[in-house]
Protein backbone atom coordinates (compact mmCIF):
# COMPACT_ATOMS: atom_id res chain seq x y z
CA UNK A 1 0.00 0.00 0.00
CA UNK A 2 2.83 2.36 0.92
CA UNK A 3 4.59 1.52 -2.38
CA UNK A 4 1.50 2.42 -4.40
CA UNK A 5 1.35 5.78 -2.67
CA UNK A 6 5.01 6.45 -3.44
CA UNK A 7 4.40 5.69 -7.13
CA UNK A 8 1.32 7.90 -7.21
CA UNK A 9 3.02 10.84 -5.51
CA UNK A 10 4.20 12.59 -8.72
CA UNK A 11 0.72 12.33 -10.24
CA UNK A 12 -0.92 13.68 -7.08
CA UNK A 13 1.58 16.54 -7.07
CA UNK A 14 0.86 17.39 -10.74
CA UNK A 15 -2.90 17.24 -10.06
CA UNK A 16 -2.55 19.59 -7.09
CA UNK A 17 -0.48 22.07 -9.13
CA UNK A 18 -3.06 21.99 -11.93
CA UNK A 19 -5.86 22.50 -9.43
CA UNK A 20 -4.29 25.56 -7.92
CA UNK A 21 -2.72 27.20 -10.95
CA UNK A 22 -3.09 30.91 -10.17
CA UNK A 23 -5.53 31.69 -12.97
CA UNK A 24 -5.54 35.37 -12.09
CA UNK A 25 -1.83 35.65 -12.83
CA UNK A 26 -2.24 33.99 -16.21
CA UNK A 27 -5.30 35.98 -17.19
CA UNK A 28 -5.23 38.77 -19.78
CA UNK A 29 -8.15 40.78 -18.42
CA UNK A 30 -7.60 43.62 -15.97
CA UNK A 31 -10.20 42.17 -13.62
CA UNK A 32 -11.77 45.59 -13.08
CA UNK A 33 -14.72 46.87 -15.10
CA UNK A 34 -14.46 50.28 -16.73
CA UNK A 35 -18.08 51.38 -16.99
CA UNK A 36 -17.32 54.34 -19.29
CA UNK A 37 -15.48 52.07 -21.74
CA UNK A 38 -18.25 49.48 -21.44
CA UNK A 39 -20.84 52.15 -22.17
CA UNK A 40 -19.10 53.25 -25.36
CA UNK A 41 -18.30 49.73 -26.57
CA UNK A 42 -19.84 48.79 -29.87
CA UNK A 43 -21.43 45.38 -30.32
CA UNK A 44 -23.73 44.03 -33.05
CA UNK A 45 -27.17 42.48 -32.89
CA UNK A 46 -27.71 39.12 -34.52
CA UNK A 47 -28.66 40.82 -37.81
CA UNK A 48 -25.27 42.54 -37.81
CA UNK A 49 -26.54 46.04 -36.93
CA UNK A 50 -24.13 48.00 -34.73
CA UNK A 51 -25.30 48.83 -31.22
CA UNK A 52 -23.68 50.95 -28.53
CA UNK A 53 -23.78 48.92 -25.33
CA UNK A 54 -24.51 51.94 -23.11
CA UNK A 55 -27.80 52.54 -24.94
CA UNK A 56 -29.14 49.40 -23.27
CA UNK A 57 -29.17 51.01 -19.81
CA UNK A 58 -30.15 54.53 -20.80
CA UNK A 59 -33.74 54.16 -19.59
CA UNK A 60 -33.86 51.13 -17.31
CA UNK A 61 -31.54 48.91 -15.32
CA UNK A 62 -29.87 46.09 -17.18
CA UNK A 63 -28.53 42.72 -16.13
CA UNK A 64 -25.64 42.39 -18.57
CA UNK A 65 -24.43 38.85 -19.10
CA UNK A 66 -21.21 38.17 -20.98
CA UNK A 67 -21.10 34.54 -22.01
CA UNK A 68 -17.92 32.59 -22.67
CA UNK A 69 -18.84 31.43 -26.13
CA UNK A 70 -21.73 30.11 -28.16
CA UNK A 71 -22.12 26.36 -28.10
CA UNK B 1 -29.89 32.80 -15.72
CA UNK B 2 -32.32 32.70 -18.66
CA UNK B 3 -35.00 31.28 -16.32
CA UNK B 4 -34.94 34.60 -14.47
CA UNK B 5 -35.81 36.81 -17.46
CA UNK B 6 -39.48 37.19 -16.47
CA UNK B 7 -38.54 38.05 -12.88
CA UNK B 8 -36.03 40.63 -14.13
CA UNK B 9 -38.70 42.15 -16.38
CA UNK B 10 -41.15 42.28 -13.48
CA UNK B 11 -38.58 44.41 -11.63
CA UNK B 12 -38.58 46.90 -14.48
CA UNK B 13 -35.20 45.82 -15.78
CA UNK B 14 -33.90 44.11 -18.89
CA UNK B 15 -31.43 41.29 -19.35
CA UNK B 16 -29.07 41.42 -22.29
CA UNK B 17 -26.54 38.87 -23.39
CA UNK B 18 -23.24 39.48 -25.17
CA UNK B 19 -21.33 36.64 -26.81
CA UNK B 20 -18.01 36.65 -28.62
CA UNK B 21 -18.79 34.49 -31.66
CA UNK B 22 -20.20 35.88 -34.90
CA UNK B 23 -23.86 36.67 -35.60
CA UNK B 24 -24.40 33.37 -37.45
CA UNK B 25 -23.41 31.42 -34.32
CA UNK B 26 -25.54 33.78 -32.20
CA UNK B 27 -28.65 33.12 -34.28
CA UNK B 28 -28.23 29.35 -33.92
CA UNK B 29 -27.51 29.73 -30.18
CA UNK B 30 -30.60 31.87 -29.61
CA UNK B 31 -32.78 29.36 -31.44
CA UNK B 32 -31.24 26.35 -29.65
CA UNK B 33 -31.79 27.79 -26.16
CA UNK B 34 -35.06 29.53 -27.06
CA UNK B 35 -33.68 32.80 -25.70
CA UNK B 36 -36.01 35.75 -25.33
CA UNK B 37 -33.40 38.19 -24.04
CA UNK B 38 -31.69 40.50 -26.58
CA UNK B 39 -28.48 38.92 -27.80
CA UNK B 40 -25.46 40.83 -29.12
CA UNK B 41 -22.10 39.75 -30.45
CA UNK B 42 -18.62 41.17 -30.02
CA UNK B 43 -16.00 39.06 -31.81
CA UNK B 44 -13.44 41.85 -31.24
CA UNK B 45 -13.74 41.28 -27.45
CA UNK B 46 -13.53 45.08 -26.94
CA UNK B 47 -16.52 45.10 -24.59
CA UNK B 48 -15.12 42.07 -22.74
CA UNK B 49 -11.86 43.96 -22.20
CA UNK B 50 -13.74 47.08 -21.09
CA UNK B 51 -15.61 44.93 -18.57
CA UNK B 52 -12.29 43.62 -17.24
CA UNK B 53 -13.17 40.06 -18.10
CA UNK B 54 -10.47 37.45 -18.07
CA UNK B 55 -9.05 35.55 -20.98
CA UNK B 56 -7.10 32.61 -19.66
CA UNK B 57 -6.00 29.19 -20.87
CA UNK B 58 -5.46 28.02 -17.31
CA UNK B 59 -8.98 29.08 -16.42
CA UNK B 60 -10.46 27.06 -19.26
CA UNK B 61 -8.22 23.98 -19.15
CA UNK B 62 -7.32 23.88 -15.44
CA UNK B 63 -8.12 20.82 -13.38
CA UNK B 64 -10.63 22.76 -11.27
CA UNK B 65 -12.97 22.52 -14.26
CA UNK B 66 -12.74 18.80 -14.70
CA UNK B 67 -15.16 17.88 -11.92
CA UNK B 68 -17.85 20.45 -12.92
CA UNK B 69 -17.41 19.34 -16.56
CA UNK B 70 -17.95 15.70 -15.59
CA UNK B 71 -20.95 16.68 -13.47
CA UNK B 72 -22.46 18.57 -16.43
CA UNK B 73 -21.84 15.58 -18.68
CA UNK B 74 -23.63 13.20 -16.32
CA UNK B 75 -26.59 15.55 -15.90
CA UNK B 76 -27.05 15.70 -19.67
CA UNK B 77 -25.70 19.23 -20.18
CA UNK B 78 -23.49 18.52 -23.15
CA UNK B 79 -21.39 21.33 -24.52
CA UNK B 80 -21.45 21.57 -28.30
CA UNK B 81 -18.62 22.69 -30.55
CA UNK B 82 -17.06 25.87 -29.19
CA UNK B 83 -18.09 28.87 -31.29
CA UNK B 84 -16.08 31.87 -30.23
CA UNK B 85 -12.92 32.35 -28.20
CA UNK B 86 -12.50 29.21 -26.04
CA UNK B 87 -10.24 30.94 -23.51
CA UNK B 88 -12.46 33.96 -22.92
CA UNK B 89 -14.23 33.89 -19.56
CA UNK B 90 -17.57 35.54 -18.86
CA UNK B 91 -19.15 37.76 -16.27
CA UNK B 92 -22.35 39.37 -15.04
CA UNK B 93 -23.04 43.04 -14.31
CA UNK B 94 -25.98 45.10 -13.14
CA UNK B 95 -25.97 48.61 -14.58
CA UNK B 96 -28.45 51.38 -13.78
CA UNK B 97 -29.16 54.41 -15.97
CA UNK B 98 -26.40 57.01 -15.80
CA UNK B 99 -23.67 54.31 -15.95
CA UNK B 100 -24.41 53.20 -12.41
CA UNK B 101 -22.54 49.95 -12.04
CA UNK B 102 -23.97 48.35 -8.89
CA UNK B 103 -22.83 44.74 -9.28
CA UNK B 104 -20.04 43.00 -11.10
CA UNK B 105 -18.97 39.38 -11.20
CA UNK B 106 -15.90 38.41 -13.18
CA UNK B 107 -15.58 34.68 -13.76
CA UNK B 108 -12.21 33.07 -13.15
CA UNK B 109 -13.07 29.87 -15.02
CA UNK B 110 -16.02 28.30 -16.89
CA UNK B 111 -17.64 26.82 -13.80
CA UNK B 112 -17.29 30.07 -11.84
CA UNK B 113 -20.68 31.73 -12.17
CA UNK B 114 -22.77 33.75 -9.73
CA UNK B 115 -26.06 32.18 -8.63
CA UNK B 116 -28.93 33.69 -10.68
CA UNK B 117 -30.94 34.07 -7.47
CA UNK B 118 -28.24 36.31 -5.99
CA UNK B 119 -28.32 38.59 -9.03
CA UNK B 120 -32.10 38.99 -8.84
CA UNK B 121 -31.86 39.71 -5.10
CA UNK B 122 -29.19 42.36 -5.74
CA UNK B 123 -31.38 43.93 -8.43
CA UNK B 124 -34.36 43.97 -6.03
CA UNK B 125 -32.26 45.55 -3.27
CA UNK B 126 -30.92 48.27 -5.58
CA UNK B 127 -34.43 49.03 -6.91
CA UNK B 128 -35.63 49.33 -3.31
CA UNK B 129 -32.80 51.74 -2.47
CA UNK B 130 -33.66 53.86 -5.50
CA UNK B 131 -37.37 54.00 -4.66
CA UNK B 132 -36.74 55.18 -1.07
Amino acid sequence: MKNIFIHLQPFILILLILCFVPTMVLADGKGKPDIKAMSTSMVSDIEGNPFQLGNAWQEKPVVLVFIRHFG
Amino acid sequence: MRDKVDEIHSLGAEMIIVGNGNSQFATAFKKKLNLTAPLYVDPSLASYNAAGLKRTKAGTLGARNWLPALKALFTGNFQGRTQGDPYQQGGVFIVFPGDGLVYSYISKRPSDRPPAKKIVEKLKAEQKKLNK
